[in-house]
């Protein structure tokens, strides 16, 4: 119980971080890119923390990797004022003991709320996808899903600045050896720039 | 869209979205990834084939340099050139009770030449005249680790020579060479055994050749690559290995008279078609508790190696990983994709220290008591 705590606990901390406002803004924006039919275009950069293993058996253990990085960019559509629809790619890295290096590439189709308390929004959302993870020769598939909650200091009604933090809950079956299949954990924390147009 | 729809979407998802390449989960082997720790300054894209222990020193030829340290420091020192002329590249390193054996490329001419010193200082050349030697392989003693003698092929895959103390013998001719050098030898009592990639030679007193076995393990494709007799141990025997991917066990009675009306054939028993691993050169491993016979493995079917194997007291070959290797060291380390030309033991055995010489990826020491290997 402990084991599956320390991810959850260190996931909740990471959001609390997520929704501290950056600053205040004193003018009324016009939100005029922000109602259905408008985009919004996300880029997001930050530290990507290896949570922990599962095995399917319910087992957690340490991921062995280190402190790694993420980049990210996410193209949405707004269905109504609070509503969006849209899809991202990602990409991150971090090493293992001996220094291979393990590449995730997920791509996600994602659905986002937005609770607006102006002049801040807080996003939360949901993907699912999949990933491309390669390590050393080896190269896998594997579906995911990605929780993100974030919070965003709209600076005009173009641009939003703020923090996200995502749940990488990645599920790799190996169904030639059960016993290897895993389901993998890790947050990232990411600071984004969103252009809405 | 109620809840067994929904878990009905995501089985199909799980199902259809998961394809992973390899033998292992990739998340798996990271978990079970541990640090693998250099222990010593050799480079580890060195390909390291033969090595001795002399006066007190380790010495691993290295292809640009011979590589030496003492028994008992982690340091290794390297020298280039012999009495201090020329550079030259180190084929092969053995010793006798009394010399210090090298044979070298030299660098100018491109011609083979074997080297001996008394204190691996000062050298002098024994090149047997007229003769191009190609290979320099010790000849094991039956506790399936030492050697104290030395046999030298000439480049025509002929005529052989027996190094012992500080002198090279005179030519003895095998009569039908094979057209390969010698890749292993082994001696019983006064009874010498070379064998080749398709013949295996019985020598009594290294003079004439008495027998020679062209036909037993045809079947096998014959491959042959290392040799070794064992006696005084839980697995005496005579065995054989191929790089065909077999392995045959005898008795010294099936080596005398190359009848092997005795011989088993032992494979690993994971070997699917054309699964070949490569054997090469044994060394025996008498540790308490976890005796077993080692077997390197050799190129073949490309660079791909095969790490190396184990042969049980029962006669059970085992490969990635050796049975009593820690998995999760000899996954980490990649041992299990190189070839291993060289086992060696140096000190007093049972205990002393186990070495596995591997192609471009550099030497590694054993440790008993994790069951692991680290890089020198």
């Amino acid at each position: 119980m402990k084991k599956i705590t320390r991810p959850l606990l260190a996931f909740s901390m990471l959001l609390i971080i997520g929704v501290l406002p950056l600053g205040a803004q004193a003018t009324e924006l016009k939100y005029d890119h922000r109602v259905a039919g408008d985009r919004s275009l996300t880029i997001q950069l930050g530290p990507l923390f290896p949570m922990a293993f599962q095995s399917f058996s319910g087992s957690f253990a340490p991921t062995n990797l280190s402190l790694g990085g993420t980049l990210g960019i996410d193209l949405d559509f707004y269905l109504n004022d609070t509503v969006r629809l849209g899809g991202g790619l990602r990409g991150k890295a971090t090493s293992s003991p001996n220094s291979a290096t393990l590449f995730m590439v997920p791509i996600t189709f994602r659905a986002t709320w937005e609770l607006k308390v102006y002049p801040f929004s807080f996003p939360m959302g949901m993907g699912a996808g999949f990933s491309f993870t390669n390590f050393r020769t080896e190269t896998s598939f594997d579906p995911m899903l990605m929780p993100t909650i974030g919070a965003y200091w709209n600076m005009s009604s173009s641009w939003s600045f703020g923090l996200d933090a995502s749940q990488w809950i990645v599920f790799q079956p190996f169904y030639s050896k059960p016993e290897d299949g895993r389901i993998a954990y890790f947050t990232d924390l990411t600071l984004g720039a969103i252009y809405h147009f | 869209m109620n809840l067994r729809n929904l878990l009905t979407v995501f089985a199909v998802w799980l199902l259809l979205a998961s394809c992973t390449s390899g033998t292992e989960g990739i998340f798996a082997s990271i978990e079970r990834e541990q640090k693998i720790v250099d222990a010593g300054n050799l480079s580890n894209t060195s390909t390291i084939t033969h090595m001795a222990e002399f006066n007190g020193r380790y010495y691993a030829a290295g292809g640009g340099a011979l590589f030496h340290r003492a028994t008992g420091t982690s340091s290794w020192d390297s020298t280039s050139s012999l009495n201090g002329t020329g550079n030259r590249k180190y084929v092969a390193v053995g010793k006798t009770t009394t010399h210090l054996f090298v044979l070298v490329n030299e660098g100018a001419t491109a011609t083979n030449k074997v080297f001996s010193s008394s204190d691996a200082s000062t050298w002098t050349d024994i090149t047997p005249a007229g003769f191009i030697p190609v290979s320099l392989v010790p000849i094991r003693n039956r506790d399936g680790i030492t050697s104290d003698q030395l046999v030298v092929t000439a480049s025509d895959f002929r005529n052989v020579f027996l190094i012992s103390g500080g002198s090279v013998g005179s030519a003895v001719d095998l009569v039908t060479g094979g057209g390969n050098e010698i890749t292993a030898a082994a001696k019983s009592g006064t009874d010498y055994y070379l064998v080749n990639e398709s013949r295996i030679y019985h020598l009594p007193n290294f003079g004439s050749v008495s027998v020679v076995d062209t036909s037993a393990f045809s079947s096998l494709g014959h491959g042959y690559r290392g040799l070794i007799i064992l006696s005084g141990t839980s697995m005496d025997g005579v065995y054989l290995s191929t790089n065909r991917g077999s392995i045959v066990k005898g008795t010294v009675a099936d080596i005398v008279d190359n009848t092997w009306t005795t011989a088993t054939i032992l494979e690993p028993a994971a070997r699917v078609g054309n699964d070949t691993v490569a054997f090469d050169q044994f060394l025996y491993q008498g540790i308490s508790g976890s005796e077993s016979l080692w077997v390197g493995t050799t190129f073949a079917n490309g660079s791909e190696g095969y790490g190396y194997g184990s042969i049980s007291t029962g006669g059970v070959v085992t490969k990635n990983p050796p049975a009593g290797t820690n998995s999760n060291n000899y996954t980490s380390s990649k041992l299990n994709s190189y070839t291993t030309p060289l086992l060696f033991m140096g000190g007093a055995a049972p205990n002393g220290t186990y070495f596995l010489g591997t192609a471009a990826h550099g030497l590694w020491s054993w440790d008993p008591v994790n069951k692991s290997w680290s890089p020198q």
